[in-house]
């Protein structure tokens, strides 16, 4: 009588598993939005499953093109060599990008590749989120939309290198929120390791891209108003830099976005990017 | 939202109110401790690390090298017998502790277990943090491994019934622990465990079978993690998800005379696993790992004969897919992290330093794996040990092989020798996610000398040349050759003077470089001093210890370098 009953526990166990309802795989990118995301990448050129992250971004920005933007920011363990590699050619460290880390974000990740999205915290109270959660952070920051409406204008005069930005902002905002202006460029081909390289682990022609090249504004933004700003009407804000000579303009984007700034709260409200030439 | 104070009130009330239960408990039965038959027992173990920063060996760049400087972690077990109840709690403390994660920081403190378990009758009922296994652990083991910091007990219930004098079932269900926190993933079981005897009473065969299934079922916020994912995969790679696993098991102990022999067989239910070496299609280039939807196996068998003079063991494992886990992204995230199950190891569980240094960890992905173990005592004096282990994934991609010889020689009580040669071939690009090296060779000569002055005093000597193999440019695998020697003086039953270093003799491709780029010898020296009295055991140690694959239990991961003091205090009461 008793096998019976234990019997009949296992067989419990087993049929049970049979009625489950399986969950649905959504289609890629089946999430609309109005809300643009900003997915801060941070990696270094000694990091071996850095370039994995990079494939996943590139993936979900072939996903979401109008709603993601990425920027890749070589700070923490992985960036800590001036050259990791004996041949390396450039130095991706950025003091803004140390400054984020160090001051902004609590510290460096503990472990690579990482990710601020949106700058919103984990239920740990890290900002930084592993590779295997952008996805899923990404989708839930989509679906929750965005009450701010951003727009951007930009000339630049590639004779002095100078950069103009013009930027609205129309929203109903509290006293903290800030603005942060930054620059990335693409298409830098130099020596990054990578687990799954053939020979000596390392990618001679490795193109990197969405590096974080510069902010115009102060690491950690810029107030927008220190009153609050509401809906009744938009609020213009300008910015202006001269491009190093180190950047190649016509690979470099100009990113500009909204975010909080409490103890509590570093979410980046709305974000917006083009390219720095037309 | 909450009123803050009356939140953090609640959220009090909610961490201690298990501590304060089980004080009231221990006090409570402290009081009736004149009571017969009330029994406390205990133990505390501490370990205390002052960090050295020293960039040359890598021992840099964490915070405990930069700014913390110390490190701690503490375990104070506490438990109770009384009126058929047994009861316990463990305090748990990490500060600044580098054990969590070697690269970071871990500071948290809180209990860490607690259990209550009763037994009416032929039922045992046990509530709290329970530590258990399934046969050989191969669906299911909750166990606890403080050196890499894993405690995967499962808080929740176990009822165990004893059918019979030879037959037990038992039923489980609950979270696995994680850290002061759970997962999130529901996990339940059952198992049968028999025994029995058929054929000649005088000469029996003995059985000892048994029967488990394991189920975990997925949360709705981890199901929802895991679709998000699978639906940013493009169509070639494109697969479901479940949120239940089912994983079986039957096996037997048969136990004849000189002759035992144990086999698991397992199979588990198709679910979304992480596989580091499946294809995943990009917009860019293609690269390795992805979710992959597939059933998972294991035979497990172990055979052995023990008979006068001649010993031998036979041991042989297949894996495929059998990843099972409280979280499927920890797999990808945290290699050790949310284990349900355990793998046995079939490979030689080596304890000298260098025969240590290259450990081959259980691939859960897929591997074939067989060892044979062969002991002969040729009388009092002499015995003779090898020991042959080979490792392949199922494309037949040799991932470890070892040949381990051993002879030893007592000459009475006075003094005893023995030494062997180990030779190795290890995958470091697997075991360790090193890209692009080739697998290290290894031939390590070992002797170990023992003298007795007295039956108090004794000296022991180690020594062990590892010879590692040329890459194509002609630069030694990994570090290099090392020479390890070691001398320890024990003057029962208090002390024990421990001195040995580490020497990179002639050093390899990963090896340290001066700033011309020139490649060091460093040496690697260590220091110990432990004291016992009675139930304490106290050691304090300086180490300098290089990079490596560091197994426990047969679980490994890889450790930094370390360079400083250690402290640990172990008390048993």
């Amino acid at each position: 009588m008793k096998n019976i009953l234990f019997a009949f526990v296992v067989l419990a166990f087993i049929s049970s598993g049979c009625n489950e309802i399986m969950p649905t795989i959504p289609e890629p990118g089946s999430i609309t939005s109005d809300r643009v995301i900003l997915v801060e990448e941070f990696t270094g050129v000694g990091c071996q499953n850095c370039p994995g992250g990079s494939a996943e971004l590139e993936n979900l920005l072939s996903i979401y093109p109008d709603n993601l933007i990425a920027v890749t920011i070589h700070a923490g363990f992985f960036a800590s060599e001036v050259q990791w590699h004996p041949d390396q050619k450039f130095d991706f460290r950025t003091a803004v990008g140390n400054s984020l880390v160090d001051d902004y974000f609590g510290g460096a990740p503990f472990a690579y590749p990482s990710a601020t999205v949106n700058r919103e915290k984990t239920q740990t109270g890290s900002f930084f989120i592993p590779l295997t959660q952008w996805p899923a952070s990404i989708s839930a920051e989509l679906e929750e939309g965005s009450n701010v409406d951003l727009k951007m204008e930009r000339t630049y005069d590639a004779t002095t290198r100078t950069l103009e930005v013009e930027v609205d902002i129309l929203a109903k905002l509290p006293e903290d929120a800030r603005i942060s202006v930054i620059i990335t460029e693409s298409g830098i081909i130099d020596y990054q390791k990578d687990l799954n390289a053939p020979g000596d682990g390392w990618i001679e022609n490795y193109v990197h891209k969405h590096i974080l090249r510069d902010m115009i504004t102060p690491f950690d933004g810029e107030v927008i108003s220190p009153t609050g700003i509401d809906l009744t009407q938009s609020v213009k804000k300008s910015f202006s830099t001269v491009l190093s000579s180190e950047f190649v303009a016509e690979n470099c984007e100009v990113i500009v976005f909204v975010h909080r700034n409490t103890s509590d709260s570093k979410e980046v409200l709305q974000a917006i990017e083009m390219h720095v030439v037309e | 939202m909450k009123d803050n104070s009356i939140y953090k009130l609640e959220t009090m009330y909610k961490q201690y109110k298990t501590l304060y239960f089980l004080l009231f408990c221990v006090l409570f039965s402290g009081a009736l401790m004149a009571q017969k038959g009330a029994k406390i027992t205990g133990n505390l173990q501490s370990n205390g690390n002052f960090f050295f920063r020293d960039s040359l060996i890598g021992a840099f760049n964490t915070p405990q090298y930069d700014h913390q400087l110390f490190g701690a972690d503490t375990w104070l077990n506490l438990n109770y017998s009384n009126w058929g109840f047994d009861i316990g709690m463990r305090f748990d403390m990490f500060n600044n502790s580098n054990i969590l994660t070697p690269l970071g920081s871990y500071t948290d403190e809180g209990i860490g277990r607690w259990y209550v378990t009763k037994k009416i009758q032929k039922l045992e009922i046990t509530g709290g943090y329970i530590y258990d296994q399934i046969g050989s652990g191969i669906i299911y083991r909750a166990y606890e491994e403080r050196p890499l910091l894993i405690d995967q007990a499962l808080k929740g219930v176990r009822l165990a019934y004893n059918l019979t004098d030879d037959w037990k079932a038992k039923v489980f269900t609950g979270r696995q622990k994680r850290q002061f926190d759970l997962q999130e993933s529901v996990i339940k079981g059952a198992s049968l465990d028999g025994y029995l005897t058929v054929g000649d009473s005088l000469k029996p065969v003995s059985l000892a079978p048994g029967f488990g299934v394991v189920n975990r079922t997925l949360s709705d916020g981890q199901t929802q993690e895991l679709v998000s994912t699978l639906g940013n995969y493009f169509a070639a790679d494109r697969i479901g998800a479940k949120y239940n696993t089912f994983a079986f098991s039957a096996y037997n102990t048969l136990t004849y005379g000189p002759f035992a022999w144990y086999v698991e067989g397992a199979y588990k239910t198709a679910e979304a696993i992480f596989d580091p070496l499946a294809e995943r299609t990009n917009v860019g280039e293609n690269t390795l790992g992805k979710f992959v939807f597939e059933p998972g196996n294991i035979l497990y068998t172990s055979v052995s004969y023990a008979k006068n003079k001649f010993a031998i063991t036979g041991d042989l494992k297949r894996t495929e897919n059998f990843v099972l886990r409280a979280n499927p992204f920890l797999r990808l995230e945290k290699l050790n992290d949310g284990l349900i199950n355990f793998l046995p190891p079939v490979t030689r569980i080596n304890t000298y330093r260098l025969l240590a240094r290259y450990n081959a960890a259980t691939q859960e992905i897929g591997e074939f794996a067989y060892q044979v173990d062969a002991r002969y005592r040729a009388s009092k004096k002499l015995s003779f040990n090898v020991n042959y282990s080979d490792v392949k994934d199922l494309d037949n991609e040799q991932l470890y092989r070892e040949i381990f010889t051993e002879v030893t020689y007592k000459k009475k009580r006075k003094w005893q020798i023995l030494g062997g040669v180990q030779m190795q071939t290890y995958n470091q690009q697997r075991f360790e996610s090193k890209p692009g090296v080739p697998n290290v060779e290894t031939i390590t000569p070992y002797f170990e000398y023992l003298y007795k002055f007295n039956r108090k005093q004794s000296i022991r000597i180690e020594g062990q040349y590892m010879l590692v193999g040329e890459d194509g440019k002609g630069d030694k695998h990994d570090y290099g050759d090392w020479a390890f020697v070691l001398a320890e003086f024990s003057m029962a039953p208090h002390w024990t003077f421990t001195l040995s270093d580490m020497y990179n003799a002639a050093p390899g491709k990963n090896s340290p470089v001066d700033e011309n780029g020139k490649k060091l010898a460093l040496n690697y020296p260590r220091v110990d001093v432990f004291y016992t009295h009675k139930n304490n055991r106290f050691s304090l140690s300086y180490v300098k210890q290089v990079e490596g694959v560091v197994c426990s239990g047969g679980i490994c991961r890889l450790e930094p370098a370390f360079n400083g003091v250690r402290l640990t205090v172990n008390s048993n009461f």
